[in-house]
């Protein structure tokens, strides 16, 4: 070995010998089935929780931003056939084109709690999370955004991939989509909820594919 | 799927992995909970390493336990560090002069050792898996998303400064 070789090593050493190694750690059902995957050699490239919150902010972001000419060419309309074969568009009714400057909620599940917020130039996006949350991709995890804004007012889905329900509540039409079963808990098939109201619309997304459409239309209610 | 046991050695390798799940996880934990102090992300972080143990099981069965201790924890060190997926073209340009590692065989072992120390998070990781474990740019790359040439740049940086901070020691 070279003299940088054997320092190398010796940092490394040094190094790994002063960890604290003190924490039991709790590890979640998902975590152990996903260690007893890889250790029969079964492991993928499944995407990590703070990847695809990167992707699904990403996403989100993108679709504020490419909607604009397609909800003023389809105005006249509210819940149509896309062009794109499988897909269906649901835009604001009577949308007021103006900027969005705050926006309001009020229920939100217990231990989450707002965790950042963009500012976008056709409105605002409010990412909810639960720090504290101890279990990674099970019914105990769910992570929220609350997305209000102007003129975005078309929005596809895929009827491959995606199941959708239109009902009312209290007055305002929503639009629930979530996975097929064939999609469902595959990394970035979320469900979403869509609404609008006073001429703007909404949605309110999470990680989790078994976050309820309920649970989802508690949130939704409260926000302004 | 991105990778699968050896048939001929599959159960020889699982019952590998096991042992070194059971050995380290804590330790990765360690590594972990200290870089990103959440638990979610943590559990994550133990899952990437032992994915990358997984994958390089071959390699881990020919090296002695402190070895396989260290290699393990210095993955795990990468994985946590937020920042490594970002190739920060500024700090690490392209035109820095490659640095003959012989030129290092003439200062104290210590002496060297107490420089690499100064390194940052990202930059030991590589040197570590560069020069202990003898991954290549390219294979260190694929372990952290990044392209070779990055990790070479990276690499190159942190000998050039180790050598810029000896020669002022002198």
């Amino acid at each position: 070995m070279s003299n940088l070789e054997n320092a190398c090593f010796k940092a490394c050493d040094d190094w790994v010998n002063e960890i604290e190694c003190n924490i039991e750690p709790d590890y979640s059902k998902e975590h152990i089935k996903r260690i007893k995957e890889i250790s029969k050699g079964k492991g993928n490239t499944r995407f990590g929780r703070k990847k695809l919150r990167i992707l699904l902010v990403a996403a989100i972001v993108l679709l504020l931003n490419v909607t604009a000419f397609a909800a003023v060419q389809s105005k006249q309309l509210n819940f149509i056939k896309g062009l794109i074969p499988n897909t269906y568009i649901f835009r604001v009714d009577n949308p007021v084109y103006k900027s969005v400057d705050d926006i309001e909620y009020g229920y939100i599940p217990e231990g989450f709690k707002e965790v950042d917020r963009k500012y976008m130039f056709k409105g605002i996006l409010v990412d909810i999370d639960c720090p504290e949350c101890q279990v990674m991709f099970s019914d105990g995890e769910q992570h929220f955004f609350v997305v209000k804004n102007f003129e975005a007012a078309q929005f596809s889905f895929d009827s491959e991939t995606e199941t959708v329900t239109r009902f009312e509540d209290n007055g305002i039409n929503y639009v629930y989509t979530e996975p097929t079963d064939k999609y469902k808990g595959k990394d970035g098939f979320v469900p979403w909820l869509y609404w609008n109201n006073d001429g703007y619309s909404y949605f309110v997304t999470g990680y989790e594919s078994s976050i309820s459409c309920e649970e989802l239309l508690k949130i939704a209610r409260d926000v302004k | 799927m991105l990778y699968t046991f050896d048939k001929s050695d599959s159960k020889e390798s699982e019952n590998l992995f096991c042992e070194l799940y059971e050995k380290y996880n804590k330790l990765v934990y360690s590594v972990a909970i200290k870089n990103l102090n959440n638990h979610g992300l943590a559990e994550e972080c133990v899952q990437e390493t032992f994915l990358i143990v997984a994958m390089k099981i071959n390699h881990f069965a020919q090296i002695d336990e402190d070895h396989r201790r260290n290699l393990i924890c210095t993955i795990a060190r990468g994985k946590a560090i937020d920042g490594i997926r970002r190739e920060d073209n500024i700090a690490y340009a392209q035109n820095i002069e490659p640095v003959d590692i012989s030129y290092f065989d003439s200062f104290e072992m210590l002496e060297l050792t107490e420089e690499i120390k100064k390194l940052n998070e990202k930059e030991q990781t590589f040197i570590f898996l560069k020069f202990v474990y003898g991954f290549s740019n390219t294979e260190i790359g694929k372990i952290y998303g990044v392209s070779a040439s990055y990790a070479g740049r990276v690499i190159n940086t942190a000998l050039k400064q180790i050598k810029m901070s000896l020669e002022g020691d002198k």
